[in-house]
């Protein structure tokens, strides 16, 4: 069953600019779903939307067009900003975020951090909160006597593992993870990465991992979207289906990661263009990706390729495949 | 070969009261002409300190800094800043980590250009001469449309296109040696990418040796010929890349490679703990808290200088044994 499922769901932001207002769709007709249990890597590079995606998953923005259903039910609040429907999905859907030291209150101790949940969504006593504190700072890999520490006081890792805790402590059926190793030297990512994947086994929490490290992403996931100027450029409902990606983007991605050797035969930078914002225009009807592709034809500016399935569990949106 | 830098005994410690902290120990090390010599190291460790060092921008409020640092077999004077700054930018040039602050928001890319030249220079060029010196160089670096680059500031180009104008204008003097500290980290994956083959080719071009420091493992196996792995302020192995990359010997260089899932399932090895803060290193084997294969006197080991192995030079214990030192002599 799937747990989330993002129905064509569109983000338009307006910029202003010298005076005149552009509007841009951050996240373009996109649709995908996580199932229970499962974790959705989410890759692309920065601007790509797919933070945007994270944050109307939980509800922080509402999306323009489409729904995000939670358990067949809508989370975003609509037209009705009165309601804050958000908290009614708080306790299921919870977010970790990239920089630890920005996620929590500088003046909170590890104990208050996490103890903040408790108090909004159960009703335990101050005993009974202290318990589940501590124990879940034992589930994170951090000691009791850390209750008491303040933010700073903590490494970089370590402050991960108490917001990791802290989102825990709801009692959540979701995860959003956004670039949750981005800022951790590499062996403390190994640490995080092999906590993230216990939770996942032992709590049975869905886990959608926004990354653009592909190599972490693909160590966790078990599904892959490929995302790329607001939208999706391809998909795998498998991971073992990895090998097999051939979307000009994806393998241009691939290619860039010095550890991935498997592929053969990949375009040395075919044009260096940067990722252009007149792709994501409104009036832009054509591939966001057709600036840099190697393999492009004259239809790919005019016409918005569709996602189509290539076999099963494997679809790309690509006039070429 | 012969050697464009060499460094002996570079020791930086920070000031804090009357005492002094040590966080770079005595390291030595050369980078040979027209080759790559990559620092790797997880944050603090002494990799950003040590380019520093060897360049003389540290702060002296803050650093106590010696050793001696040749380059091209002359001797340079770290510590004097006037001198300093004539073989800065001309002779050695920097690349820094964020290049959307590296740069002057309220002066063009052009001034950039018309600065560095004139502050580098002997002569003193045209604005033309310049300019045209600059469009080729960004040319080469694969940007498009570099006249209007040229022209833009900092805030209107992208962190890939800055990265680009960072590297050409380091080039502008056409430097023997260039340090890049950790010049792909703020970049996306695929520009990371194409500014590595940049910084490759255009070593082919100008035969520049490049001192690259940077905490991706996979930025340094693309680049390096040689590769120093740094722990704590000391270097922990050192040696040609495809020996250490084929087989590490230093546990801790093992466990670095480990850590990265490597596109595999597999439960990753990770080491316990995280890298120990300044105040937090003590004496010996600075790698002893988190080492998986530590035994008894690993704790008061603090050799010299680490055993040479053939061509590799490796600090650690369980190298240094009785039986290696015999299998090396003979």
């Amino acid at each position: 069953m799937s747990l989330i499922e993002i129905k064509k769901v569109k983000k338009r932001y307006k910029v202003r600019k010298f005076g005149k207002t552009y509007s841009f769709m951050a996240v373009n007709d996109v649709s995908f779903s996580v199932e229970e249990g499962k974790c959705v890597g989410l890759v692309g590079e920065s601007g790509c939307g797919k933070s945007t995606l994270g944050r109307l998953i939980v509800g922080l923005e509402n999306p323009t067009e489409g729904e995000i259903l939670f358990k067949d039910e809508s989370v975003s609040t609509g037209s009705d900003k009165k309601v804050p429907k958000r908290l009614k999905f708080a306790r299921d859907i919870q977010m970790v975020f990239q920089d630890s030291y920005d996620a929590v209150n500088p003046k909170f101790t590890a104990k208050k951090i996490i103890e903040e949940p408790l108090k909004n969504f159960t009703d335990m006593t101050a005993e009974e909160r202290e318990k589940e504190v501590v124990d879940l700072l034992h589930k994170v890999g951090l000691d009791e006597k850390d209750k008491d520490k303040f933010a700073l006081e903590f490494s970089g890792g370590q402050l991960q593992r108490v917001c990791i805790a802290r989102a825990l402590a709801s009692g959540p059926k979701v995860f959003i993870l956004d670039e949750p190793l981005s800022s951790l030297d590499v062996s403390v990512q190994a640490q995080i990465l092999n906590l993230l994947s216990d939770i996942k086994k032992d709590m049975d929490i869905s886990y959608l991992l926004i990354s653009h490290d592909l190599e972490a992403v693909y160590y966790l996931a078990d599904a892959l979207v490929v995302m790329y100027g607001g939208q999706i450029m391809e998909k795998i409902d498998d991971i073992s289906y990895f090998d097999k990606m051939k979307h000009p983007y994806t393998q241009r991605l691939l290619s860039s990661i010095p550890a991935y050797e498997k592929l053969d035969g990949v375009q040395e930078n075919a044009e260096m263009v940067s990722m252009d914002l007149h792709v994501q225009a409104d009036d832009f009807s054509g591939c966001p990706y057709v600036g840099r592709c190697p393999k492009r034809i004259d239809l790919c500016k005019e016409k918005r390729p569709e996602m189509k399935e290539l076999e099963p569990k494997h679809y790309a949106a690509c006039h070429i495949l | 070969m012969a050697k464009l830098l060499e460094v002996k005994n570079l020791d930086i410690r920070l000031k804090k009261g009357k005492e002094t902290i040590p966080a770079v120990n005595g390291v030595s090390f050369s980078v040979e002409k027209g080759k790559t010599l990559g620092i790797i190291g997880e944050s603090g460790s002494g990799k950003s300190l040590t380019c520093y060092g060897v360049m003389g921008l540290l702060d002296k409020k803050l650093w106590d800094y010696n050793g001696e640092v040749y380059l091209d077999g002359e001797l340079l004077d770290i510590k004097d800043n006037k001198k300093m700054q004539k073989i800065r930018g001309n002779k050695i040039a920097l690349i820094m980590q964020n290049p959307m602050s590296a740069f002057n928001p309220v002066i063009t890319i052009g001034a950039h250009f018309v600065e560095t030249i004139n502050k580098t220079g002997e002569t003193k060029k045209t604005k033309e001469e310049i300019r045209s010196k600059a469009l080729e160089l960004m040319d080469k670096m694969r940007i498009r449309d570099p006249e209007v680059v040229y022209k833009s500031y900092a805030f209107q180009l992208s962190g890939g296109m800055l990265q680009r104008i960072m590297i050409a204008l380091a080039l502008v003097s056409e430097p023997e040696l260039l340090v890049a500290d950790e010049p792909t980290t703020a970049l996306d994956l695929t520009v990371q990418h194409e500014i590595m083959n940049i910084l490759h080719g255009m070593q082919k071009d100008y035969e520049t040796s490049i001192l690259i420091v940077s905490h991706d493992l996979g930025v340094i196996s693309h680049l390096a010929d040689d590769i120093a792995v740094m722990y704590g302020g000391e270097f922990m192995e050192k040696g040609p890349a495809h020996k250490i990359l084929a087989d590490p010997e230093h546990p801790y260089t093992r466990g670095l490679f480990s850590s990265r899932p490597a596109f595999s399932k597999e439960r990753l090895k990770m080491m316990p703990g995280s890298p120990p803060r300044l105040e937090e290193r003590g004496t010996g084997c600075q790698f002893y808290g988190r080492c998986g294969e530590r035994k008894n006197g690993c704790k008061e080991y603090s050799p010299d200088k680490g055993t040479m192995i053939s061509d590799r030079e490796v600090r650690c214990l369980l190298v240094d044994t009785e039986e290696t030192q015999r299998k090396l002599g003979a």
